[in-house]
């Protein structure tokens, strides 16, 4: 535990002229010891990433190294050759990357690409030695079947299943120091937890040094020993993770604990209103066909839905990827038709409306997609975006343009944003101008289709926050769909869970959180991060 | 607009494309001034060198001067350039744009539709219409467009099927906005990029076909063009390179000019570049 693995010191990154600011780290000092999984928390922006990059050599052709060193068992790392360089990359260095399924190349299967990794280290390994190993790896990462799985391409693996080729992959030459990237943001909380128990478990038996990047605190408890808050490309606060999260010094490592959703206390009131969206017995299948004489592939995205949302309420549909969920909140706005069933708004039928009927409907029933990146035109200005819902329906420019000025306002951005592009804006701020757009239009229903999934966590704590507002002030009613149980909690009066285009259970939120039924319900309220440490700390902060 | 102007006349590439573009035209318009004479007079004695007998670029194979031919040939060289790629746009933008967005039978029907086109070669269907509608200025232009359009469409259609499928694709419909300013404001600018480029690439084509229509002798017999020239050169290119190289390097460096027009154009209509 003593002996110091890496040690960053005082690194000054510097970007390019015109960037947000000058340095993207700025002066950060750390150590990561043998045998210890140290934690790199921050938002995004904050530099965690490019540290890690600097550390394998891998920064983007701009960034430059300005000062200090980044030492590995004393070693300069900084002024290796790119010779050097690359025979520590996979041998003593690995690292495990964000995305599973972009970090793997998908013409090759996936045993042989963890051989290659081998290979790459140590070319006169035959290949009957090669296998041998690359058998064993998968099985030490969890892998059933490693036989079977070696064979296999990437598009055949689960997520989860790729990650632990990627995982496999890193430790296939026995490397000292492991840097994970974000490892578990797109997999689903169950897979995550999984993920992040095999980390610890192979951490603790190879006694490897783990730099582990996330944004997420949930995780930072349950995985760190130590842990480093960065903060615009400075060190907030350091310490050994129970300290720090149990006592933070920092105003701002604070802020980040009390950013995490889920925690309040669980929405009560449940109105008796009349129902304003029915949706009965929904059904949708999805087939493709690969080629002429395959048989399709069939994928059940709507099995019998039925569910009951009541004015003035917010329903979470939760459920992992592959659930249904977003194909549900597309089949109600009829941009996928459904293949059966009903889904009745204010008593009228969504599917018989015609072309009219439906332009009025959905002005009525808005909604905010997942990713703020994607869901606004690039080539339009803010103020064009929102004032094209109103016009459509006959608004006269001028009006449309002080509707679109007061929600931007509203939302907190300020009358400036109308004249300004997409991408001069941050992803929370992208949200608040998708949630404007949505709200110009005066709706009475919205529907959040994981609007608040692709922002950190504080980020997404104000825009929750900024929705709860809205919805009380407007009396909206809210279909909010989202994988974070963490977050369902924080928002929504009845909750609904999905799984593979079923409901496995639906129940007031107090209901569900208090005495789950379903045995699925049960699992993911297991596998919510840090749920052993907020809980403690909830039973702390009551009985002070 | 002010934005896509700067940042046009910002890229060397605009201002270098734009310059030689404008000589180009101004050749095409004070042809008649500085070579009053036709182009197809025999002014000289055949096979003259470059500088000889007075002829700046030589004579061809009858003594009718290439300087002339090639201040003269400038008009019709860009008018069938542009006026036939803009017919193909027409049509491979409208066409894409339907089966891209459209999908399902629709969509089938018209890739059909563009694939028989395909399936024809391209420069035989050129001649076959310019020899049934009888060639004039105005038959090839629709000739040249008639057989330039389904690469166009084919990549309209790539482009607006994974543009129309992004959010704010949808974003837009939920607003409620008519099908057609969905596709107007929202997809076709998004989709823009590759078909401006292709389009740049495509006067060339165009250009060329002119040439070989030219040479096949079912060019406009009253307009003097560089595919003519070059046409009616190719046979003694080893004793008298002139002939097709001068002309050649006209086309070369009409196509360059639209090219590096169409690119920084591309550029200009973007604002993430326009605005950084």
């Amino acid at each position: 535990m003593t002996e110091t693995l890496l040690a960053i010191e005082n690194l000054v990154l510097g970007l390019p002229d015109g960037a947000d600011r000058a340095h993207a780290v700025d002066g950060i000092s750390l150590t990561v010891n043998a045998n210890e999984i140290v934690c790199l928390v921050g938002e995004s922006g904050s530099g965690k990433s490019m540290t890690a990059h600097a550390i394998l050599g891998l920064l983007p052709n701009k960034v430059k190294a300005l000062n200090g060193a980044i030492r590995l068992s004393g070693r300069d790392l900084l002024q290796l050759s790119p010779r050097e360089m690359r025979a520590l990359r996979g041998g003593e260095i690995a690292m495990i990357f964000q995305e599973p399924l972009t970090a793997l190349n998908p013409l090759a299967r996936a045993g042989a690409q963890v051989a290659e990794a081998i290979r790459t280290h140590d070319p006169s390994a035959n290949a009957a030695a090669v296998d041998g190993r690359v058998q064993e790896l998968f099985g030490q990462v969890g892998l059933p079947d490693p036989a079977t799985l070696s064979a296999a391409y990437p598009f055949q693996l689960s997520g989860g299943q790729r990650q632990r080729v990627m995982i496999a992959m890193a430790l296939a030459n026995n490397p000292r120091l492991l840097i994970a990237d974000e490892p578990t943001t797109a997999l689903d909380v169950t897979t995550q937890r999984q993920i992040l128990d095999l980390i610890r478990s192979l951490q603790e038996k190879r006694g490897m040094g783990v730099l582990f990047i996330t944004h997420d605190i949930g995780v930072v408890a349950d995985i760190a020993d130590r842990v480093i808050v960065l903060r615009h490309g400075r060190v907030v606060e350091e310490g050994p993770a129970a300290e720090v999260l149990s006592a933070p010094r920092e105003d701002y490592t604070r802020e980040l604990l009390d950013a995490v959703p889920g925690r309040g206390a669980v929405r009560k009131a449940e109105s008796r209103e009349a129902p304003l969206l029915e949706i009965k017995n929904l059904q949708k299948v999805f087939t493709t066909r690969q080629s002429f004489f395959a048989t399709p592939r069939r994928v059940v995205a709507a099995e019998n839905i039925n569910l009951v949302l009541n004015r003035g309420d917010t329903l979470a549909v939760v459920g992992e990827s592959g659930s249904g969920k977003s194909t549900l909140a597309r089949m109600v706005l009829r941009l996928i038709e459904p293949d059966g069933g009903e889904i009745l708004f204010d008593g009228a039928p969504v599917n018989a409306m015609g072309r009219e009927a439906l332009r009025q409907f959905r002005r009525r029933t808005q909604i905010v997609f997942q990713d703020p990146y994607a869901s606004l035109d690039p080539r339009l200005k803010i103020g064009e975006s929102i004032v094209r819902g109103p016009m459509a329906f006959g608004t006269p420019r001028s009006d449309a343009e002080a509707i679109a000025k007061r929600w931007l306002e509203r939302v907190g951005l300020g009358a400036h944003a109308l004249d300004r592009f997409p991408h001069e804006f941050s992803g929370g701020q992208r949200q608040r101008i998708c949630i404007a757009r949505a709200l110009a239009l005066d709706p009475i229903c919205l529907i959040a289709d994981e609007a608040v999934s692709a922002l950190d966590v504080s980020v997404q704590a104000r825009v929750l926050q900024l929705l709860a507002e809205l919805k009380a002030e407007m009396g909206l009613s809210m279909l909010f769909i989202t994988h974070d149980l963490r977050v369902a909690r924080e928002i929504a009066d009845r909750i609904v869970v999905m799984q593979h285009g079923r409901i496995v259970e639906q129940a007031p939120a107090a209901e569900l959180f208090d005495t789950p039924r379903a045995d699925y319900t049960r699992r993911l309220l297991q596998a919510v991060p840090g749920r052993e440490f907020f809980a403690s700390r909830e039973r702390a902060g009551a009985a002070v | 607009m002010k934005d896509i102007i700067r940042t046009f006349l910002r890229r060397p590439a605009g201002i270098v494309g734009l310059v030689l573009l404008g000589l180009v035209c101004l050749m095409a318009v004070v042809a008649p001034l500085v070579y009053p004479a036709s182009p197809w007079e025999m002014t000289g004695i055949p096979f003259s060198r470059p500088g000889e007998n007075g002829m700046l670029l030589g004579a061809d194979t009858l003594g009718r001067d290439i300087a002339s031919g090639i201040v003269h040939g400038a008009r019709v060289s860009i008018l069938i350039g542009l006026a036939s790629t803009l017919t193909a746009l027409c049509i491979g933008v409208l066409l894409g744009c339907i089966s891209g967005y459209a999908g399902g039978a629709v969509d089938a029907v018209i890739v059909r539709f563009t694939e028989i086109f395909q399936t024809i070669p391209s420069f035989v269907l050129a001649i076959l219409l310019v020899a049934i509608l009888t060639p004039s200025i105005g038959t090839i232009i629709l000739a040249i467009g008639l057989v330039s359009w389904p690469p166009l469409s084919r990549l309209t259609r790539a482009q607006v099927r994974t543009v129309a499928q992004r959010e704010f694709v949808q974003a837009a419909r939920c607003q409620g906005q008519s099908t057609l300013s969905v596709v107007v404001r929202h997809v076709l600018p998004n989709a823009i990029s590759p078909i401006i480029v292709a389009g740049s690439l495509t006067v060339a084509a165009a250009i060329l076909i002119e040439a070989g229509l030219s040479f096949m002798g079912l060019g406009d017999p009253n307009y003097m063009s560089w595919g003519y020239m070059i046409g009616s050169g190719r046979t003694v290119i080893r004793q008298a390179w002139w002939m097709s190289v001068f002309p050649g390097l006209a086309i070369l460096l009409t196509v360059v000019a639209i090219n590096l027009v169409g690119e920084a154009l591309n550029d200009a209509l973007n604002p993430r570049i326009s605005r950084a």
